[in-house]
């Protein structure tokens, strides 16, 4: 591909965004809640684009192509598993709902440090969300990178993607906050979905001769692929657990994404969210898988998993424009996560950092603070992204086992009056550290994944924790008393 | 603070209903996804077909997809 293509296709994608971001500004108001959370009245529909874009980044079109092209239809089962764990948003969703209109919050460590009574809480979770969330963005640029100097063969360098995807991130987020991360979230997730789809459809038609084709070859050349058994291959179970069950907690341990429950204008909205986004990850993730099975039956022999995407796009029989479009798309889909936590970060360290150091700060002043931090908190992925460090990758592969730690925090907020905030601490910080400790040493004791010893270890620490310590009773009758009575009345279970 | 809700749609549902219901669909998850982690391990760790494991997860995909779409259909806003 030539230098002028390349440049010319990011340019207009960049800049047919930003338009859709300074739209976007149309009729905002002021404050943190406008500004973080579209003054909790957005509409089902960009929602639900917006949701899928910042849920799913590159790691699909590369990363679980790649799971796919080496391990299987583990990887469908993998990332599915995933999928329906967003019936925790629709347990928790409108929780979060209520509860953030009530008492305004804006993060979803503010409701921790809330419920629990604790400012420790509050600044606690939000410093844990930060340190595992920056390398997990690092993580994203670094893909962002090598993806944009790979697909352009070298055409782009690896510190050029960088640079450009930092600026375009921050200067989306900073246009008019989660409205512009949101309307250009809905468009690159369009981007995102029918150019994969087209990609497919080209490959499979063209290459293998239809679906029909590419399951017959599967079955004859490479039946193994699809089938999974407990002890061998890739997905063994102790792997398919250790991988699936952290990204079933996904939708609420994740702060980026628990923070869009609190923002529909109604239970309605929320509702055209949700589906939207299960309708969009099913057929987003059986693409992905479908990549992956047809990359290993037109290219064998790969050294690197995350090698199919680029050699599959390389393939003579895709259009050049469509290989280009591709790039752009798969750009669009990290882009798409990065912008959204740099906001919701930056939202954390205005609300539980900030304020809570600084008990009179006023809303104007906490905006302001959040948005210096956008481009710092960048400008910190940057650098790590970088220094290319191992360490980085160890971080961004213990930040979904990481955050699995404030899951049993979450849950006792709503279902558990004696939960405390010691116990929260106790559980955050051991757990915590015990999960990054398994994930940096390489440790699996009994041969579980880190993300189960996570699990476990917060579980059994919350609860133990919780009950030699004194709970708020007061705080938590009245919290839950509020959520339980309203969820009766919009009839959400 | 909330008003009542809108009259011409159902009655607000009592508590206990809203209990009974939210332990029922929990049931149907754990059910749910107890089959996503044992059946392809098991009953079809030897079926090396299209019809095996991929068939089982999408399918498991969409019953779930189906359910949270009956369960969100009950929700209902106030006026």
């Amino acid at each position: 591909m030539s230098a002028t293509l390349v440049y010319a296709a990011m340019f207009i994608y960049i800049i047919i965004a930003t338009v859709f971001a300074f739209m976007s500004k149309r009729g905002m108001g002021r404050g943190m809640t406008e500004y973080f959370l579209g003054n909790r009245a957005m509409g089902g529909f960009v929602s639900a684009l917006t949701y899928s874009a910042t849920t799913y980044s590159a790691f699909m079109m590369i990363g679980l192509a790649g799971l796919t092209y080496t391990g299987g239809v583990g990887a469908l089962g993998y990332e599915l598993l995933y999928l329906c764990g967003l019936v925790l948003a629709v347990y928790f969703g409108p929780r979060f709902w209520l509860a953030g209109k009530k008492y305004d919050y804006v993060s979803p460590t503010e409701l921790l440090g809330h419920r629990y009574d604790s400012k420790g809480v509050a600044i606690l979770t939000a410093l844990a969300c930060c340190i595992f969330l920056i390398p997990y963005s690092a993580v994203q640029l670094m893909g962002i990178g090598y993806l944009m100097e790979g697909l352009s063969g070298g055409t782009i360098t690896f510190m050029t993607g960088l640079i450009i995807a930092v600026l375009v991130a921050v200067f989306w987020a900073l246009i008019a906050g989660l409205r512009s991360v949101a309307w250009t979230d809905a468009l690159q997730a369009l981007l995102m979905i029918v150019v994969a789809i087209a990609v497919l459809l080209v490959v499979v038609y063209k290459g293998l001769g239809g679906f029909g084709g590419l399951f017959a070859a599967l079955e004859a050349d490479a039946p193994s692929l699809l089938a999974v058994t407990p002890k061998e291959g890739y997905f063994k179970f102790s792997t398919f657990l250790g991988l699936s069950l952290p990204w079933f907690f996904f939708c609420i341990s994740n702060p980026q994404v628990s923070q869009r429950l609190y923002t529909p204008r109604t239970l309605k909205d929320m509702r055209v969210m949700l589906i939207g986004f299960l309708i969009f990850g099913l057929v987003y993730t059986l693409v992905s898988v479908l990549w992956g099975f047809s990359a290993r039956m037109l290219i064998p022999g790969l050294s690197k998993a995350d090698l199919a995407t680029p050699s599959l796009l390389a393939l003579p029989i895709v259009p050049m424009l469509l290989a280009l479009l591709a790039m752009v798309g798969i750009t669009a889909a990290a882009i798409s996560t990065i912008d959204s936590i740099f906001l919701t970060l930056s939202s954390m360290v205005a609300r539980d950092i900030y304020k809570n150091l600084v008990p009179n700060a006023s809303d104007d002043s906490q905006l302001l603070v959040s948005k210096i931090f956008i481009p710092i908190i960048a400008i910190a992925a940057f650098l790590f992204a970088r220094l290319q460090l191992g360490l980085i990758a160890v971080l961004s592969t213990a930040a979904s086992a990481g955050l699995l730690v404030m899951v049993p925090a979450i849950f006792g907020a709503f279902f558990w009056k004696k939960g405390t905030s010691a116990g929260v601490i106790a559980s955050t910080l051991i757990a915590g550290g015990l999960s990054f400790y398994l994930q940096f040493s390489g440790l699996r004791p009994l041969g579980w994944w880190p993300g189960i010893w996570a699990i476990i270890v917060s579980i059994i620490l919350f609860v133990g924790v919780s009950l030699v310590t004194q709970p708020n009773t007061q705080r938590a009758e009245e919290f839950m008393g509020y959520v339980n009575n309203n969820l009766k009345l919009h009839n959400a279970i | 603070m909330e008003t009542s809700p809108k009259t011409n749609g159902p009655a607000p549902a009592p508590k206990d209903n809203l209990s009974t219901a939210r332990r029922r669909w929990t049931w149907v998850f754990v059910v749910l996804v107890l089959l996503a982690y044992v059946v392809p391990f098991t009953v079809l760790s030897g079926v090396h077909k299209i019809y095996g494991a991929f068939l089982f997860w999408t399918l498991f995909a969409v019953v779930s997809i189906a359910c949270m779409i009956v369960i969100t259909g009950n929700w209902r806003d106030l006026s």
